[in-house]
């Protein structure tokens, strides 16, 4: 299951990135005009013939592609025209900027997350529930880089309590200090913006679990609220919330493009602008691969963490179950997955899903 | 309820942010850096810092040529300790070297290096951007302490050429995209660099062997893209200098910052397209030059920061300037011209010839680029008012090129303003007029004028009054068949916080290039403290 799941998104990584190369001969783009930049103006003829064929832009489309993968599969993932460096070397430096932010990013939201869809569970259709879903909405609506800019002109010019961009000051020593001050802000606009879709799956997660056969059970049984919090609505919830988390991964790559643009933040996203607007091929591509593995892994584990943290969902079928079924056990510590003896309905996946 | 609850919220949002985004910053000017550093803002990360990547650019502040450029165009010594001595005819110079100079790295700098360095430029293998530039060089050799440069033809004016930053024999020879140089400089000049942090930052600390003391030693190049950006930063007092757009200069002023322009040679012209039937005729030509109102333009677009220009030459190519060749603003003889050039005006007020062919055209600016816009649509309005109908359109980068023999462009000049030859022979030479796709900026309007491709030559090969009087007459002949629609030659302008405590900071006329490498802090290294 597993591994069809991996063979069919490494097949996808490879469809997009043809179509990478063939999509983008029809951009209006002049990769040697980027690559000289403002000195396009005035290179001569023998420069720019020099330039094209370092770039291989006159190459038909596939045979471009035939030599990037090829040059991928033995390791040579090329050299960037943007930043005049091989690809490896650019990712090696900007990666862990990307990763820094983003995991910050989505740590921070999944904890607030949880914590405004713990409130707002409680009561469903107080006003604290009714209040975090409109908020949701409308931060959900809003951009990611109108909540940038927002972030900078309030917190940064006008209140003063965040740098308005970069890595650190200009010139300042590169101190986990420095770089913790400037991340703030755009950690913030990425949480801000991945917070909305987990508020409001976990709250409905939460929310069915509250009200679910096995938790009236439990209070039935005289299981105190704290532990029915604790050890049956949470465990019930996790799974779809994991499921939910692992899903914003994909949209935390579009995010951080435009939250690394606006804030100049060096990481990856920045070099995706960089490159799509320069042609430079070779980063473009591995950029490309990278995002798509990305994607691909995030749904995965996703779903293999959801699976781990709730059995029920677990694909049975053909394929076969990956781990059999916990056995039942009596009332007195009953756990989330026990088939409650007698209750058809939470022993059937399909219906729990 | 649940609606009335969500529009609630969405409003408080929103005015939050109309709120923030609205307010002005109210902070002071922080001019109390420490004085052994300044912290400078530009406005486009380099892509590389080898000398052999570009002239003029941020790699000056890392190298040293033989010569470098000084006041209005004029050479200084810099690795080179005496005037260059050309032979009678022009087909060879000679270079003597000054001894006692080192690299970043601690070796000396000996005639080897310099002749490595040149040998670079015209080197297939290297791939050097400036090869264009030395096609006449042959061979560079060096017999003691003095560098002899063998020219294929007679060059008048090369010494102007020479101030190519001068790298390490070893480190210069590579191709010029993969070279350790284009990361980490390696020259005798007055910096080096501490660390380059990508997409964010240059930090320079002082080359430890440079022969004097630096007075500032510290400098740190931010680079910001955004304008506004940059203006916010001054503000705040974490910059003490950028590079900006006159109009906003105008709107900043605070305590310890003055507004500083240069000069520069960077002329801003409108093309003739050369598929256009009606703007072969040197009479439509001089008409349409006759139409514009330069001043206006000067004014309002550049707010007062340029010079106006009515041919390509500007004060910094020296003595052959000639300021008297100026087109008259003249509406009705323009009019007149068009008239009798067989361009009369039609129904609608445009003009048509017998064939019915309308004289406008489409002119195209840069899509990116908002100065060259106002120029653009402010040219538009006074070709209409002739009866020439001009329709502006913004063009991305990359379509250009193609476009250039049937659409005007607003062009830009001055990346070799120095030496005459170098700044107009790519502009008016008639071996250009062909339309070559692969160099589609070369000679853009296809001029070719049999008398002036003879005064280039002359210019080229002859010195002295010879050379001055055949580019003069070049000026007097353009006017009578210009080439171009020449407006400003536009000022660089920068705010700079502080400079009030130093002496010497120089005013040089600049390229086309500018920012962090030019400005008051061309001359950085040779400030005196007050």
């Amino acid at each position: 299951m597993v591994g069809l799941r991996l063979l069919t998104g490494a097949a996808g990584i490879i469809g997009v990135t043809v179509l990478l190369f063939a999509l983008i001969q029809y951009a209006p783009i002049d990769p040697v005009a980027a690559y000289l930049g403002a000195a396009n103006e005035f290179a001569d003829g023998p420069t720019r013939a020099r330039i094209a064929e370092r770039l291989g832009t006159q190459l038909p489309w596939w045979q471009h592609w035939l030599d990037w993968a090829g040059g991928a599969l033995r390791g040579d993932w090329g050299w960037s025209a943007t930043y005049r460096r091989p690809v490896a070397a650019v990712f090696a430096d900007r990666a862990p900027w990307t990763v820094l932010l983003g995991a910050g990013g989505l740590l921070l939201a999944g904890l607030a997350g949880w914590a405004a869809a713990l409130a707002a569970a409680r009561r469903p259709g107080g006003v604290l529930d009714r209040l975090l879903n409109s908020l949701a909405a409308v931060v959900a609506g809003t951009p990611a880089f109108i909540l940038a800019l927002a972030a900078i002109a309030v917190f940064a010019v006008n209140l003063g309590w965040a740098p308005a961009g970069g890595l650190t000051e200009p010139g300042a020593a590169l101190t986990p200090a420095e770089v913790l001050a400037h991340l703030g802000l755009p950690m913030l606009v990425v949480a801000v913006s991945a917070w909305p879709q987990i508020t409001v799956h976990t709250r409905a997660a939460l929310s069915d679990a509250w009200q679910s056969e096995a938790v009236t059970g439990a209070r039935a049984r005289g299981v105190g609220e704290a532990t029915v919090l604790a050890r049956h609505v949470v465990p019930l919830a996790a799974g779809p919330s994991a499921m939910v988390l692992a899903a914003r991964i994909p949209e935390l790559i579009t995010g951080t493009v435009l939250v690394e643009s606006v804030f100049g933040w060096p990481g990856l996203g920045q070099a995706t602008v960089q490159s799509a607007l320069g042609g430079d091929f070779a980063l473009l591509a591995a950029l490309t691969v990278a995002s798509g593995a990305v994607v691909v892994s995030a749904n995965l584990s996703g779903d293999v963490l959801g699976w781990v943290l709730d059995p029920r969902t677990r694909p049975t079928g053909r394929s076969g179950r990956i781990a059999p079924r916990p056995p039942a056990s009596t009332y007195a510590d009953a756990v989330v997955g026990d088939p409650v003896v007698g209750d058809p309905v939470i022993a059937d996946p399909e219906v729990a899903r | 309820m649940q609606r009335r609850t969500f529009l609630l919220a969405g409003a408080a949002l929103a005015v939050a942010a109309v709120a923030g985004v609205s307010g002005c910053s109210t902070n002071e000017a922080g001019t109390d850096n420490p004085v052994d550093r300044l912290t400078l803002a530009e406005g486009t990360e380099p892509a590389s810092l080898s000398p052999l990547a570009a002239m003029y650019g941020l790699a000056d502040k890392f190298y040293e040529g033989l010569y470098t450029i000084w006041g209005e165009g004029k050479l200084q010594w810099a690795l080179a300790d005496a005037d260059a001595v050309a032979n009678s005819d022009n087909t060879r110079w000679e270079v003597r070297l000054a001894g006692g100079r080192r690299f970043s790295s601690g070796a000396e700098v000996t005639p080897a290096d310099v002749v490595a360095t040149y040998r670079a430029i015209i080197d297939p293998a290297v791939g050097s951007p400036l090869a264009g530039h030395f096609t006449m060089l042959r061979s560079v050799t060096a017999h003691d302490w003095k560098i002899a440069f063998e020219l294929s033809e007679p060059y008048a004016g090369f010494d102007t050429l020479l101030t190519v930053g001068i790298a390490p024999a070893d480190l210069i020879s590579q191709p010029v995209d993969s070279s350790p140089l284009v990361h980490t400089p390696v020259g005798s000049g007055p910096y080096q660099l501490a660390d380059w942090r990508a997409g964010e930052s240059l930090v320079l600390e002082p080359n430890p062997h440079y022969r004097q003391k630096l007075p500032i030693p510290h400098l740190i190049i931010a680079f910001v893209p955004d304008q506004n950006a940059v203006l916010q930063r001054a503000a705040a007092g974490s910059i003490q200098g950028a590079q900006v757009a006159p109009a906003l200069a105008a709107t900043f002023d605070r305590r310890g910052w003055e507004v500083w322009r240069n000069a520069s040679a960077d002329v801003r012209a409108v093309t003739f397209p050369r598929n256009h039937p009606g703007l072969k005729d040197p009479r439509v030509r001089r008409a349409l030059n006759q139409a514009v109102n330069r001043d206006a333009i000067l004014k309002g677009v550049q707010h007062g920061y340029g010079q106006v220009a009515y041919t390509p030459f500007t004060a910094a190519q020296g003595e052959v300037f000639d300021p008297d060749a100026r087109f008259g603003y003249d509406t009705a003889g323009a009019q007149a011209l068009l008239d009798e050039a067989g361009w009369p005006r039609g129904a609608d007020g445009n003009r048509v010839n017998a064939q019915g062919q309308s004289l406008g055209f489409r002119l195209m600016y840069f899509a990116d680029d908002i100065g060259r816009r106002d120029m653009a649509v402010a040219v538009a309005g006074d070709l209409a008012a002739i009866g020439v109908p001009v329709e502006v359109v913004a063009v991305p980068h990359a379509q250009v090129g193609a476009r250039i023999p049937d659409d005007a462009l607003l062009f830009a000049g001055g990346d070799m303003p120095y030496h005459p030859d170098q700044h107009i022979s790519p502009l008016l030479d008639g071996r250009g007029a062909t339309f070559d796709p692969a160099d589609p900026y070369r000679n853009p309007s296809g001029y070719a004028n049999p008398r002036i491709d003879e005064l280039l030559q002359v210019g080229r090969v002859s010195s002295g009054e010879q050379r001055t009087q055949a580019y003069r007459e070049i000026q007097q002949r353009y006017l009578d068949d210009p080439a171009l629609l020449c407006l400003v030659a536009i000022d660089h302008v920068y705010l700079a916080a502080g400079l009030n405590q130093w002496l010497d900071v120089q005013h040089i006329t600049e390229p086309h290039e500018h920012g962090a490498a030019w400005g008051p802090w061309r001359s950085i290294q040779s400030w005196l403290r007050k």
